[in-house]
């Protein structure tokens, strides 16, 4: 168990410092939440006009949903992009022969990326909001690491989602249009939307989804944090990381065993 | 020895050897060939702009039907990404429709509204990207180097880059901005005369917005 933290741990170093290089790209995407941020609170100012709430959400509320939703929405690592280039390349044959399990150490790798994005996504989703519409309304410290844990949880999940889409690549010529509707899945049920909005009886369905699970549920439980919710939500959050991680295992494996590598 | 030898060698001038007159001959020659070639080009941008019109578009429609062909060829990979991109579309109708459920018009707009801004701009994204598939992306293909192959065919690299791709997914876009467009339009003919003209002259300013200096 040391040596498998010491060999992968070595691989999310190495990928973190990797990411430190293309600092423009971090800096872009940063300011890309910030002006996301901007634009939806001006859309749903008007939206809820003198109600001054939507769907039981206070503005407030609103826009902190919305900071946590894009703070995960925006952490991402490029698994798939390089799952479907080693696939289509022939090129993981030669990881295949490499000290490491091939798809453990794309995790690890991925892992890296994530936690450096979210050290800068984090701040700057903190200060846009605090400047745009000041502290959360009944926020408390004690909620914050249930918060903190869901969030990785809820990367967790995409992670394994967008693996699990990229492993595809074994047998299609072209994942993108899975990616486009995996993808608008997440956004309609959970960063564009909160579930709350949605007519009951697809609230009801997207809930035995797992797209929910990504954004929703952290997004749900920093702005609106109650105990009910956080028992609710972050068990079928775990579960399905484990369900959507161990099916990726699986498809790795199937898909493995049909590469031939040829040559001399 | 050979050292001396070479030191005493006298310095040649075209005068004195005939192959270096022959290689000057040839340098000549081959500059001559250069200038014809660029008084040629020159003539056809330029002086005979109508004529290097007629071959641009000629370029571009043929392109288009060979890379409808190779779409073709790949006919599942084809359909797998316009589908998926209609259905991408479908998701933001829904959530423009969720928003007019919470309010029922946004600082004068209503849902039908929006609808006719998303299938004009999916008109135009789709036709942009159905005809120079490569828009997006020319930086890659400048790191890549894949530049040179343009550069040195005696056609605008400009336009021959942008154009020698199709996206198959922007496909999509298009037939799904035609379907929404009737489903909030009917057959009302003055607004599919705009649209259509809308969509054609968003899709040549789109294109022109690429062009580096405008």
């Amino acid at each position: 168990m040391k040596r498998f933290f010491r060999k992968y741990g070595a691989v999310m170093r190495a990928a973190m410092q990797n990411s430190t290089i293309y600092t423009r790209n971090f800096i872009f995407g940063s300011l890309f939440l910030g002006l996301a941020l901007f634009l939806f609170l001006q859309l749903w100012e008007k939206v809820a006009g003198s109600r001054g709430q939507v769907a039981g959400y206070s503005l407030n509320r609103l826009l902190w949903y919305y900071t946590v939703a894009e703070i995960v929405m925006l952490t991402r690592s490029d698994i798939m992009e390089r799952l479907n280039g080693d696939i289509r390349s022939g090129d993981v044959a030669i990881q295949l022969l490499r000290p490491y399990h091939y798809l453990t150490s794309l995790f690890a790798d991925a892992f890296g990326q994530l936690l450096l994005r979210l050290t800068l996504n984090i701040p700057i989703g903190f200060v846009m909001a605090m400047v745009l519409v000041g502290p959360l309304e009944g926020f408390q410290p004690t909620h914050l690491p249930f918060v903190i844990l869901s969030i990785f949880l809820g990367l967790f999940l995409s992670l394994s989602m967008e693996a699990l889409i990229g492993l595809s690549s074994f047998w299609t010529e072209d994942n993108s249009a899975f990616y486009w509707i995996s993808q608008k899945l997440a956004f309609m049920l959970g960063l564009f939307l909160p579930l709350e909005m949605l007519p009951a009886w697809l609230r009801g369905i997207a809930l035995f989804l797992p797209y929910p699970y990504m954004i929703y549920a952290p997004a749900r439980l920093a702005s609106t944090f109650s105990w009910e919710s956080c028992l609710q939500l972050m068990p079928i959050q775990l579960l399905y990381c484990l369900v959507i991680f161990g099916l990726a295992h699986l498809v790795y494996r199937k898909g493995a065993k049909m590469v031939h590598a040829n040559g001399g | 020895m050979r050292t001396a030898d070479k030191k005493q060698r006298p310095i040649m001038t075209g005068k004195e050897n005939p192959g270096v007159k022959k290689q000057q001959n040839r340098n000549a020659v081959k500059q001559e060939n250069r200038n014809a070639m660029l008084r040629e080009n020159r003539n056809l941008v330029g002086q005979n702009s109508k004529n290097a019109v007629n071959l641009h578009l000629r370029l571009i429609w043929d392109y288009f039907r060979t890379n409808l062909a190779s779409a073709m060829e790949y006919r599942v990979s084809f359909l797998t990404q316009a589908v998926g991109m209609a259905i991408n579309d479908v998701f933001f109708l829904f959530f423009w429709w969720m928003v007019f459920q919470q309010s029922g018009n946004l600082g004068g707009y209503g849902f039908r509204d929006v609808m006719s801004i998303w299938a004009l701009s999916a008109s135009t994204f789709g036709l942009l990207h159905i005809v120079f598939g490569n828009v997006r992306r020319l930086n890659a293909i400048v790191q890549s180097g894949e530049l040179d192959i343009f550069l040195l065919q005696p056609r605008d690299p400009f336009i021959h880059v942008h154009t020698a791709r199709m996206n198959f997914s922007a496909w999509g876009d298009f037939v799904y901005a035609f379907i929404l467009f009737f489903a909030i339009s009917g057959w009302n003919p003055g607004r599919w005369l705009l649209f259509l003209i809308f969509t054609i002259a968003g899709f040549q300013s789109a294109g022109l917005s690429r062009r580096p200096g405008h």
